[in-house]
């Protein structure tokens, strides 16, 4: 059964200093006056704009060993195909920031207001992960204490992108209003998609030498792996 | 020149208004538009990259440059086309097929406008025929590919294999960028060139319009 999430704005909505940073200014960088005027007024637009929307929809194992193939684009060998069988408990989810914050930043590129544009964007970005947070979190506060809980997307981890199609095959009619482009793309562009996987922390162990690992400069799947095992030891 | 200089400046600081004042008043004053743009917009854009390039200032600073810039662009454009001024080259940019990410495609985009030359954005989710089909119809000798996702990366193969396949290898150059992007990527598609964000994919565009049509990089 597909679940629709209520998610309020104030609780994706990031402060004027993580939009700053999710641009690739340092902590130690000094920020001028200007620079902190664009990303306040980015704050302002995303309560504004922002119209954030989800669904959860419990999926067994088998169902999702049917949906993660795909179209069968995936690598030859990814981590979650690992993982997933040996889940205590999956859910597939989507989330969006709505199609407004969206449109707003491409009318800022268009208009030639890139530090406003650049700033909302990496707003939205932040709020759009934030929403995806919101969907785990409430799954796993249906589970036991202690049990290990990470999400998965395509397009990452050799899941390709081309598997969100049967990922919303599953969750109906009740889409939080995101719709697929031919190529499976996600739109609103600020959407998250995937599985939530939870089970034993040890099962979301893996060492990271997939082919694509080498080509990913994004190591925080370390961190989260850490942080989930070391959950498994408070 | 002092006001060339103050316009350089204003573009360093991302003053949007000052570079608009100071471009009119150049253009005012019968400057011819190359000297404005080369030795005053562009001039006070290289400041500003290798200030990035150096982590003086981060890409929050260098979109405030370029706001300006295309402020003071709005009003010399005219001139160039009337006095006839070659733009730096053409480059078609697009994110590929399969990934929609399009941020730092547009930060190179602008980057590339701020730097001379003639952008053809194709957007995002573009196929390996479109970016080849847009190069021919624009005669652009450069084509830039942005890739976030690891599962579309292959895609940049695509459009190197496709070139290759009609016998444009060293006709139209690829440059290659995205968060998991790399020079070792690059290398073994056999990609042109690598850039790691906006401001280099300037130096690489630069360099590959330099390089002689058909000789290996």
């Amino acid at each position: 059964m597909t679940t629709i999430l209520d998610i309020g704005l104030e609780e994706i909505l990031p402060d004027a200093r993580a939009i700053i940073r999710q641009q690739g200014v340092p902590e130690y960088a000094a920020r001028s006056p200007q620079l902190v005027e664009v990303a306040e007024a980015a704050l302002r637009e995303l309560k504004e704009k922002l119209t954030p929307a989800g669904v959860l929809a419990e999926v067994t194992v088998p169902d999702f060993a049917d949906i993660y193939p795909g179209q069968g684009f995936n690598d030859r060998a990814t981590p979650l195909e690992g993982i997933f069988p040996r889940a205590e408990r999956l859910a597939l989810f989507a989330v969006t920031c709505g199609q407004p914050v969206c449109d707003r930043i491409r009318d800022l590129f268009f208009n030639a207001d890139y530090p406003l544009g650049a700033a909302l964007d990496a707003g939205a970005s932040l709020a759009a992960d934030q929403a995806a947070q919101i969907a785990q979190d409430r799954f796993a506060a249906t589970l036991a204490d202690k049990t290990g809980v990470l999400r998965y997307s395509p397009g990452y981890c050799g899941w390709h992108v081309s598997g969100q199609k049967d990922l919303f095959a599953f969750l109906g009619e009740d889409r939080a209003g995101i719709t697929l482009s031919e190529s499976c793309l996600m739109h609103p562009l600020k959407s998250v998609s995937g599985v939530i996987v939870a089970g034993r922390p040890d099962i979301h162990q893996f060492t990271n030498d997939y082919t694509f690992c080498t080509a990913c400069a994004g190591k925080e799947c370390r961190e989260r792996i850490q942080a989930v095992l070391n959950l498994s030891e408070e | 020149m002092e006001l060339l200089r103050r316009l350089a400046e204003g573009l360093d600081k991302g003053q949007t208004a000052v570079v608009a004042e100071l471009t009119a008043q150049a253009i005012a004053e019968g400057m011819p538009a190359v000297t404005i743009l080369n030795e005053g917009l562009i001039a006070g854009m290289d400041v500003v990259g290798e200030k990035f390039r150096t982590h003086q200032v981060f890409l929050p600073h260098v979109l405030l440059s370029a706001r300006a810039m295309h402020a003071g662009m709005d009003l010399l454009k005219p001139l160039l086309i009337t006095q006839e001024v070659p733009s730096a080259g053409k480059a078609v940019l697009g994110t590929v097929r399969g990934d929609q990410h399009d941020i730092g495609k547009n930060l190179v985009g602008i980057m590339l406008a701020g730097a001379g030359f003639e952008v053809i954005d194709l957007g995002t989710d573009v196929a390996p025929e479109e970016f080849l089909a847009a190069a021919r119809e624009h005669g652009a000798r450069v084509i830039g590919m942005s890739a976030l996702l690891t599962t579309t990366m292959p895609v940049m193969k695509e459009v190197v294999d496709l070139l290759a396949a009609k016998g444009l290898t060293g006709k139209i150059r690829t440059v290659i960028g995205g968060a998991p992007v790399t020079e070792n990527f690059a290398r073994e598609i056999g990609a042109d060139a690598y850039a790691f964000d906006g401001i280099s994919a300037v130096d690489r565009v630069r360099l590959l319009l330099a390089a002689d049509p058909g000789k290996n990089l």
